[in-house]
């Protein structure tokens, strides 16, 4: 086998492991990253619906109790205020979603579906897991889900939602006296569960993965190229023509030509001192003749 | 015959100036609209700061709002094209007379006697929403607690009633108050929008006082139903001064026979002892 073959299969080798290697370590890394954002994200989302409720508890719904007695008036409810915050929000972005799934609310709206009841009910079990995160199918692909609990910390809660008789009248004129009563200090009632969709930054990190992948392609082929070009400029032809002189001088051809070099390197030396070997040989010849 | 013709101008003089000693009780701190109030038996525009005299008549239009804040702190905001009259005190109680409207009154010791043509309403501490009609009246007690007295009930304590906080009362002539734990929808979108939220306390921000400014006399149009209301003897005293009025005059004149101050002082001579008959 020539050399440049054993070369270059020897560097294939080495590409296609570095290759590999790269590439999965950067595909490791990038879902990493764009899993992390995706939480970041849902974190983010979370924190600003927690704000919605406290500016409404602290701020709004002191302003309207009076309000309140006239008619009830949901906008006072954290979570409705949290959820329309959110939905709001969805006018721009519709994948994104955010919902106080309760398993038994004033606001049917709220009312948890089976896989959410599943979560509120993890909570329930295990009363110091304070946040779950997940991953589900949704009709526009693959979403990330955080949950949090909610758990009745507070007696203003109780105010609406212990008993029919000491709910405010116009709450239960508005939502019936069948739903949300019944509620207990620190029972976990439901769970905030914000979901996020998977797919743009999945598709983003497989994007990035992919031109990295490319242009790693691309490095690794200009450098066989180059390294292939300089093993046959550097090495090989004048090893070449040095072995085709060399093989002639051998045959006793002394007028096959010179081994002439201006090279100072291995090959030049070597050169050189195949030149002084010939011209050795060919005083040597003359005289054995003479 | 001409005699009382030339005292009349002197005696109406005299009455007015009685009606104008009046004592101040608060100070109008809002006006939102149209509104003014009757003093005596003129007409003066309204503006923040003018201070309220007892007998004083407020009337706002349709979309106006007038808030009233009294001495110890009550305060009564007056909308929806309603009238109200301060009265005089009953029992060491401010007398507060709406014959129609809305009226937000946030009542505070020694407490307010609201009067209105279907219920009296008496509240020591309380906040209540009333919407009285010549007929009938609506009342949302807010908070605190009220006693509710059917004018035509004999001895006003036995038929009153107590309302409490939440509750929404209704009383129709001729029908028993109705009670029901929170006010219907219809009430609450008729009342006016502001009434919804606690009433400002606006006083202590209040700089100076405002003087009145004359719009008109009362026309016996705007008199009438004040002279045929339950203080009908007072309003007949107080719009007496009117009688110079030739069309005034004209007006009582076809019902002179429902008051009888003004017919013995238009007609004295009714009511001159008769001659005795000749022996």
């Amino acid at each position: 086998m020539k050399l440049i073959w054993k070369f270059n299969l020897v560097l294939l080798g080495i590409f296609v492991l570095g290759f590999l290697i790269a590439g999965y370590i950067s595909y490791r890394a990038l879902q990493t990253n764009a899993r992390e954002e995706i939480l970041q994200n849902a974190r983010l989302m979370m924190e600003s619906a927690l704000s919605s409720r406290n500016y409404t508890t602290t701020q709004v719904k002191p302003l309207l109790e009076t309000q309140m007695k006239y008619k009830f008036l949901p906008q006072s409810v954290p979570a409705y205020a949290a959820t329309e915050q959110f939905n709001d929000l969805r006018k721009k972005h519709p994948d994104y979603t955010y919902k106080e799934a309760t398993l038994n609310p004033s606001n049917l709206r709220n009312r948890a579906t089976d896989w959410e009841a599943d979560v509120v009910n993890g909570f329930r079990n295990t009363a110091t897991t304070t946040e779950t995160i997940g991953e589900r199918d949704t009709p526009s692909g693959r979403a990330l889900y955080l949950a949090r609990p909610i758990q009745i910390k507070s007696g203003a809660c109780l105010e609406c939602h212990s008993t029919v008789d000491v709910a405010p009248k116009t709450m239960v004129d508005l939502y019936g006296p069948a739903n949300g009563f019944g509620w207990k200090m620190d029972e976990v009632i439901g769970a905030q569960i914000v979901s996020v969709p998977m797919a743009v930054p999945i598709e983003r990190a497989n994007r990035t993965f992919t031109a990295f992948m490319g242009s790693l392609a691309l490095v690794f082929v200009a450098i066989f190229v180059l390294l292939n070009v300089m093993l046959y400029t550097m090495v090989i032809r004048r090893v070449t023509h040095l072995a085709g002189i060399a093989d002639q001088v051998s045959l006793g051809k002394m007028d096959a030509g010179e081994f002439k070099t201006t090279s100072k390197d291995e090959i030049g030396v070597l050169t050189e001192a195949m030149g002084r070997m010939k011209a050795s040989l060919v005083q040597a010849m003359k005289m054995l003749e003479g | 015959m001409n005699a009382w013709r030339a005292w009349l101008p002197i005696g109406m003089t005299f009455l007015s100036a009685a009606a104008h000693a009046a004592t101040e009780v608060g100070t109008v701190t809002l006006v939102d609209g149209g509104a003014r109030v009757l003093r005596g038996a003129t007409w003066y525009k309204l503006a923040p700061g003018v201070r309220v005299e007892e007998g004083d008549v407020f009337a706002s239009s349709e979309r106006a709002h007038v808030q009233l804040e009294f001495a110890a702190g009550t305060l009564a905001n007056l909308g929806g094209n309603g009238a109200l009259h301060v009265g005089l005190p009953e029992a060491k109680q401010l007398l507060l007379v709406l014959p129609s409207g809305w009226l937000k009154l946030a009542a505070k010791a020694p407490g307010v006697r609201l009067r209105t043509p279907a219920l009296d309403v008496i509240m020591p501490e309380a906040i209540v929403v009333m919407h009285a009609q010549p007929a009938t009246a609506e009342l949302f007690v807010e908070s605190g607690s009220a006693k509710l007295i059917p004018p035509a009930a004999p001895g006003a304590d036995a038929a009153a009633r107590d309302a409490k906080r939440g509750e929404f009362w209704t009383k129709a002539a001729a029908l028993p108050p109705d009670v029901r734990t929170s006010p219907p929808k219809a009430f609450v979108d008729a009342m006016p929008r502001s009434f919804v939220d606690p009433l400002p306390v606006l006083a202590a921000k209040q700089k100076g006082t405002s003087e009145l400014v004359v719009d008109r006399e009362i026309t016996y149009a705007e008199a009438l139903p004040w002279l045929a209301g339950r203080d009908r003897a007072a309003f007949e005293r107080r719009f007496a001064v009117r009688l110079r009025d030739p069309a005034f005059r004209k007006a009582a004149e076809a019902d002179i026979a429902r008051y009888p101050l003004w017919d013995r002082q238009l007609h004295p001579e009714k009511y001159a002892p008769k001659p005795a008959p000749a022996q």
